[in-house]
């Protein structure tokens, strides 16, 4: 045990117990206490760095394990085990770091039982619940190599192969999957990050950070525990992370060109730069470093560089799940410190999982034996009996576990002071999702508009279909929404001037507190809304739209926006093929079509009744 | 400047204090038991003495004990008068239990004043006479560390401060001085208290048992003691 590596140890001790005092408050407090978080930004730095960035931090495993073992290169195995042993913590440190994000963290079990095949995020659970089990077999035989359960050794060690497959399996599945997770918000995430592509793009930079962070690792540990390190092996790692980081500055580029959005990044917006920033820390840099040899043989450049990589790519993950998202939403979030807490306490407890394991177990293979040449070099140690002066030496108040409990309750103490204890932020109203409503489109065939019907007979009473739909027309099967809406072709005007005069002031004082004196007054010339209802106004966002004018739409209005946007939206994909998406006819059948349908429809649904004995007619 | 001062040492300062005496606290019982456990297992005699442990700390609660020893009977009697001092005016003074009832609700019986003067003067005498006996008698004066001395005079610090506190007439200087002086030595104290010979708030339960655990050595080996220092026969 190097000096190096107590210090950094202590370090990690007090960064976790800062992390357990913000733990315990987060769990007692809730969410409101402990993060910037709104309903508006309900992804912070957690989702950003610890699950977003821990899953593809971890893919080191799956890469390495494939060049290893999949591809043969005998001089990788030693880099194996070790970014099997990174994979397995990162993933169990995502799972940790899902817990303290959820908001109702007991029901994360559900997505086992509850299955929603249609939700990237049910994909992204299974996989990775299934990998971290792959993950945990894949790495067991390094705690059974020098024990006496040989037989259990040996049949782990003949599953390696099937169980590499399947993790490389598992991986491409869920890394890709959470690039699907951004697809459903085009309004939120900035262009530059958004792209149909978002999939593939996080499964190349997976690649790229999975290498990356095995040059990090492997170069941390040999400089924390001042032993050489493989230098063939990291030169080769970099010259795979070579071809993996041009190949994904590339793609980031083609996809760019393709959307024409090149120009974005360099119109001086600050998602621009941030842009520029992350790809100049994920891949240009790296790949100078990388790519040339004399620069890649020197280990503390290759050190910085792979380091300098891996914290672009996680500067990734966090631009995409929330920093990319802030501008456009209009929020104004920026992590509390206990934010930070958790997620470098996460780190640093795992962290030091890892370096247990890597006293403790072999994994890798020739490092018990350098160990002992560094005994005299340690900062604190247990008292030892010297044997030449047959006393005991060393003083028993600084050993290793008087030190690190020191740091860690102090910090933990530490921590409790400062953590707002006494702010409980009341939780706000939770509004069903729009989904959740029995929509009449269900099972319909096209041609039907969102329409609950449910709401409908609630409030009209079941007795009392004919309302609707009545049997005077006879080739009518559903009266039209404006027959009791007669409203709804109608835009609201939302503005009630008079009450406006009534509140700011009495006479002509009142004018002023909207209008700019010197101008005509006018609707144009006046404050906008939000400069005095701010808490009132929804933040525009994917559902809500910019409040831009004082008409309410009417009711068919916006009952067709909900249709019409995405419907324009698609027809403009070239890929699909179909122009005539956005034409009223396509939906607006012609009323002979309309009605065919309509027959149809209602012939299947009332062979259904009939075989459920249920069918009664008038 | 006075009153941010005391702003600091009312609110966070405090609070860290207390946070850290009783985390301290934790993590001396936390190593003590990972200790005495480790010694345990490698220990000949496997035989844990729970009843002797708890007869002994007890038996050490009631004061008739010291009076029973037979060397330095004033001095033993002086400690007992101390502890009862440092640890029922702290605790019990109504104004600390207000501001306990305050923060967390909880409320205990209170000291009346005049019995909270009384106490304070008596500790303040027994803080006296320690240091007196521990400066007169040789062998204890010989053993004794730095700590020892400025432990009971920071001992002594916030009882003098509280009492100026509590009778403003007869305080010399600024009140809020006083009170900022009574703050920062009763914290200084709290935040001394797992890392000094203070821990024995709680390691005096554990010191009883480990003492005992510490003696047991393999069965037999006192004779081999005896052999070794050629005194077969005798007491060691």
């Amino acid at each position: 045990m190097s000096r190096r590596i107590q210090v950094f140890k202590g370090i990690l001790w007090f960064i976790v117990g800062l992390a357990a005092a913000t733990t315990i408050v987060r769990f007692t407090r809730g969410l409101g206490t402990t993060t910037a978080l709104s309903d508006t930004t309900p992804w912070g730095l957690w989702v950003g760095f610890d699950v977003m960035g821990g899953v593809a931090l971890a893919a080191g495993g799956f890469v390495v394990a494939a060049i290893a073992h999949i591809f043969q290169r005998r001089k990788y195995h030693h880099a194996a085990r070790p970014a099997i042993l990174t994979a397995m913590l990162g993933y169990a440190a995502v799972a940790v770091g899902l817990l303290y994000d959820l908001g109702l963290p007991w029901n994360i079990w559900r997505p086992t039982v509850y299955w929603n095949p249609h939700s990237p995020l049910f994909e992204v659970a299974w996989c990775v619940m299934l990998y971290l089990t792959v993950l945990v077999l894949e790495f067991s035989p390094v705690f059974f190599e020098r024990t006496r359960f040989s037989r259990l050794y040996r049949f782990l060690l003949r599953l390696q192969l099937p169980l590499i497959i399947l993790g490389i399996m598992l991986s491409t599945l869920h890394q890709s999957s959470l690039g699907s997770l951004l697809l459903i918000m085009p309004f939120r995430l900035h262009e530059l990050w958004y792209t149909s592509l978002l999939p593939e793009i996080f499964f190349v930079s997976a690649i790229c950070l999975g290498l990356a962070m095995s040059i990090f690792e492997s170069s941390l540990t040999a400089w924390l525990y001042e032993r050489k390190p493989h230098k063939e092996m990291l030169e080769g790692l970099s010259r795979f992370a070579v071809g993996a980081l041009s190949f994904y500055l590339g793609f980031r580029i083609f996809d760019l060109w393709r959307q024409d959005k090149i120009a974005a990044a360099f119109d001086g917006t600050r998602e621009g730069g941030l842009f520029l920033f992350e790809i100049t820390l994920s891949c240009i840099l790296p790949l100078i470093v990388f790519s040339i040899p004399a620069l890649r043989r020197v280990p503390g450049l290759l050190f910085g560089a792979a380091g300098i990589c891996v914290s672009g790519f996680l500067l990734n993950r966090i631009n995409a799940s929330g920093l990319a998202q802030i501008w456009s939403t209009g929020s104004n979030y920026f992590p509390t410190w206990t934010e930070f807490s958790v997620s470098f306490g996460i780190v640093a407890g795992f962290a030091l999982i890892f370096f247990f394991i890597h006293e403790h177990f072999p994994v890798e293979p020739d490092f018990k034996d350098e160990e002992d040449q560094f005994k005299k070099l340690q900062l604190f140690e247990l008292p030892h009996f010297d044997h030449v002066s047959r006393v005991w030496l060393g003083d028993s108040n600084f050993c290793p576990r008087r030190v690190y409990s020191f740091l860690f309750f102090t910090a933990m103490a530490l921590g409790f002071t400062m953590t707002p204890w006494n702010t409980l932020v009341e939780s706000s109203p939770v509004t069903r999702a729009r989904g959740g409503q029995e929509l009449l489109k269900i099972g319909y065939p096209i041609g039907t508009v969102d329409f609950p019907h449910k709401a409908h007979v609630d409030r009209i009473g079941t007795q009392q279909c004919f309302v609707c739909h009545h049997l005077h027309k006879p080739a009518d099967e559903g009266t039209p929404c404006s027959e009791c809406h007669a409203d709804m072709y109608l835009e609201t005007r939302i503005f009630d001037h008079g009450q406006h005069i009534a509140l700011l002031a009495t006479g002509n004082a009142s004018c002023t507190a909207c209008h700019a004196e010197g101008q005509p007054h006018m609707g144009a010339t006046a404050k906008a809304c939000s400069e005095c209802h701010q808490k009132d106004m929804m933040t525009a966002n994917s559902q809500v739209r910019e409040f831009t004018h004082l008409d309410a739409p009417g009711l068919r209005k916006s009952l067709h926006e909900l249709c019409i946007a995405c419907h324009e939206r698609e027809a403009k994909r070239v890929e699909l093929k179909r122009p005539d998406l956005f034409r009223c006819a396509t939906c607006h059948r012609t009323p002979l079509d309309h009605r065919e349908q309509q027959r149809r429809m209602r012939a299947s649904e009332t062979l259904v009744s009939f075989r459920q004995g249920s069918v009664t007619i008038p | 400047m006075l009153d941010n001062l005391l702003e600091l040492a009312r609110g966070p300062l405090l609070k860290f204090s207390l946070l850290l005496m009783a985390l301290g606290l934790l993590r001396a019982v936390l190593l003590q038991i990972w200790e005495l456990g480790w010694a345990w297992s490698r220990a000949g005699d496997h035989f844990i003495p729970w009843s002797l442990t708890l007869r002994r700390n007890l038996a050490w609660l009631l004061p008739w004990r010291y009076l029973r020893v037979l060397e330095r009977r004033l001095y033993n009697f002086t400690s007992f008068l101390f502890h009862v001092g440092v640890i029922l005016v702290p605790v019990c003074l109504a104004g600390h239990v207000a501001i306990f009832k305050e923060s967390f609700g909880i409320s205990w019986p209170q000291l009346p004043q005049v019995a909270a003067d009384w106490l304070t003067g008596l500790t303040l005498l027994a803080i006296a006479g320690l240091l007196f006996g521990r400066m007169t008698h040789r062998a204890s004066r010989e053993m004794s560390k730095p700590q020892d001395w400025l432990l009971p005079l920071l001992c002594a610090a916030p009882f003098i401060s509280g009492w100026l506190a509590a009778h403003p007439a007869w305080c010399p200087v600024d009140l809020r001085a006083i009170y900022l002086v009574h703050l920062l030595s009763a914290e200084l104290l709290l935040v001394l208290v797992p890392f000094s010979k203070l821990v024995h708030i709680v390691l005096f339960w554990v010191s009883q048992g480990s003492t005992e655990l510490g003696w047991r050595f393999v069965p037999g080996s006192g004779e081999r003691v005896r052999v070794t220092l050629g005194k077969e026969g005798q007491g060691v």
